[in-house]
């Protein structure tokens, strides 16, 4: 029987025993459930709702018209007086998205001293390179054509704070 | 009933079990390579201010981060898992226990306030392989078969989901660009910004600056037919099913594609990136002819 199911089942020639239709139904069934739950996502508003592992990649699709970014941030300020932005490592243990959220969170909270202290304190345990000054926490707005033709040169800047980096004592 | 017996003749074919196989071994071992890879980033989870963390998908029922040495022990579960996954070993037992690590861990990694989209389309070909026999060949489990598993309808339809999942990833991303912009996305503007956009937050937060997006930036021109040809990609992705080598070449193109995101705003999603995603449209059981595929073959095990 299995042998004869099989037979048809592989020549398609209409085979409706129990086999061949538990194969049916768990193909049909599975396939027709994940795929409309990948499609769900076509039903939420773009870019006010996103989840996963099902999502409506909302990522590129909404448009930026305007070459600027406003972003707050972490600078070291170096002895010479310029300045480069803290790694994300420093500041947030992870990547630089979540740095971002980190950042942006602790300055909404107003914790933007606490953050500019903490990741200070990181910058002198890590103690490679040149040793900055001190830290701001600081949003930028940037015209982001320019930036690349002419330098990181903000159009505005807000310290929201500014703490030393000293090495902790032994 | 014509139209159900056609439906079968598509979706039902018969194909070889080590077709399914071979995707296994080639998912499994992304996700091996890919957790080993990412091990760091996984294991700094524990060391993140609680404050930012936004559970998502499943792991929304949690109220708090996982205790460090807790989401520690999950991602060495379900490296154990993924090594289980892609030999094939005790299968119907550590294939849905995989998926089920792999979709915990990946929704934790993503509930700190950014979502890597990149993992979505890997979950969801790790859960279609982990619930169908994709192990009844090239695996442990199939040295104790005592005859190779003939060519089946069983091996067929799951790899055609596989396939039709990657095109709907892609159309989804298509149409999420017609929602949010028009067909204005076309005109290579709103890709330059985007671009630019990225490029200049990267440099800012620290994570060093794109030397291609900033050269690239500079000739405007280049952009419309970037922006066109991945609005042609993504939303022609359901071609990719009318024909086999429509389908190659849709793969090929989302290959390239994903190189191309990766050199200009330095976003790599390795998944695309190796190929791997698109392995459901080529011949991958000829990977069974590989000189050490014989060890994972039926009939191989010691009595």
């Amino acid at each position: 029987m299995l042998r004869r199911s099989r037979t048809l089942h592989q020549g398609l020639g209409g085979c409706y025993c129990a086999f061949h239709m538990r194969t049916r139904v768990w193909a049909y069934g599975l396939s027709i459930a994940l795929l409309a739950a990948v499609l769900w996502p076509l039903t939420w508003r773009l870019g006010a709702r996103d989840s996963y592992p099902l999502s409506n990649y909302p990522m590129f699709a909404l448009g930026r018209r305007e070459p600027v970014i406003g972003l707050t941030h972490v600078l070291a300020v170096m002895p010479d007086g310029a300045r480069r932005p803290v790694p994300p490592s420093l500041t947030a243990n992870g990547t630089t998205m979540q740095a971002a959220m980190t950042i942006g969170k602790s300055v909404r909270r107003g914790e933007a001293m606490a953050l500019c202290q903490r990741v200070a304190a990181r910058v002198a345990a890590h103690g490679a390179g040149p040793r900055p000054v001190e830290l701001e926490v600081a949003y930028s707005r940037y015209h982001t054509l320019d930036y690349f033709r002419a330098g990181p040169v903000p159009t505005e800047r807000r310290v929201h704070a500014r703490c030393p980096v000293v090495e902790a004592a032994p | 009933m014509t139209w159900l017996r056609r439906l079968d003749a598509a979706w039902l074919a018969p194909a070889p079990a080590e077709r399914l196989a071979a995707l296994r071994v080639l998912v499994g071992g992304f996700c091996c390579w890919y957790l080993v890879f990412r091990f760091g980033a996984f294991v700094r989870l524990g060391g993140m201010d609680p404050s930012g963390f936004q559970p998502v998908g499943v792991v929304a029922v949690l109220s708090a981060p996982l205790k460090s040495w807790a989401a520690t022990a999950v991602l060495g579960a379900t490296i154990a898992a993924a090594v289980a996954f892609a030999a094939g070993w005790r299968f119907s037992v550590t294939g849905p226990v995989f998926a089920a690590l792999l979709l915990w861990l990946t929704s934790y990694r993503s509930s700190w306030g950014m979502i890597f989209h990149s993992e979505n389309l890997l979950w969801l070909h790790v859960a279609v392989l982990a619930v169908t026999p994709a192990a009844d060949a090239l695996s442990l489990d199939a040295r104790r078969r005592s005859a190779p598993a003939p060519a089946d309808a069983r091996y067929g339809w799951p790899v055609r989901l596989i396939a039709v999942l990657a095109v709907a990833a892609y159309f989804l991303a298509g149409v999420a660009k017609l929602r949010g912009s028009g067909w204005s996305w076309g005109a290579g503007e709103l890709l330059r910004n985007h671009v630019a956009f990225n490029a200049v937050r990267k440099a800012e937060l620290g994570g060093g600056a794109s030397g291609v997006a900033g050269a690239m930036l500079e000739h405007a021109w280049l952009f419309a037919p970037m922006a066109w040809a991945s609005l042609a990609l993504e939303l022609g992705a359901p071609l990719a099913l009318a024909h086999r080598w429509i389908g190659r070449a849709w793969a090929v193109g989302m290959f390239a594609f994903s190189w191309g995101v990766a050199t200009i705003m330095e976003i790599s999603f390795f998944y695309p990136m190796t190929g791997v995603a698109f392995a459901a449209f080529w011949p991958v059981e000829r990977l069974a002819r590989l000189p050490g595929a014989r060890y994972l073959s039926a009939g191989r095990a010691r009595s």
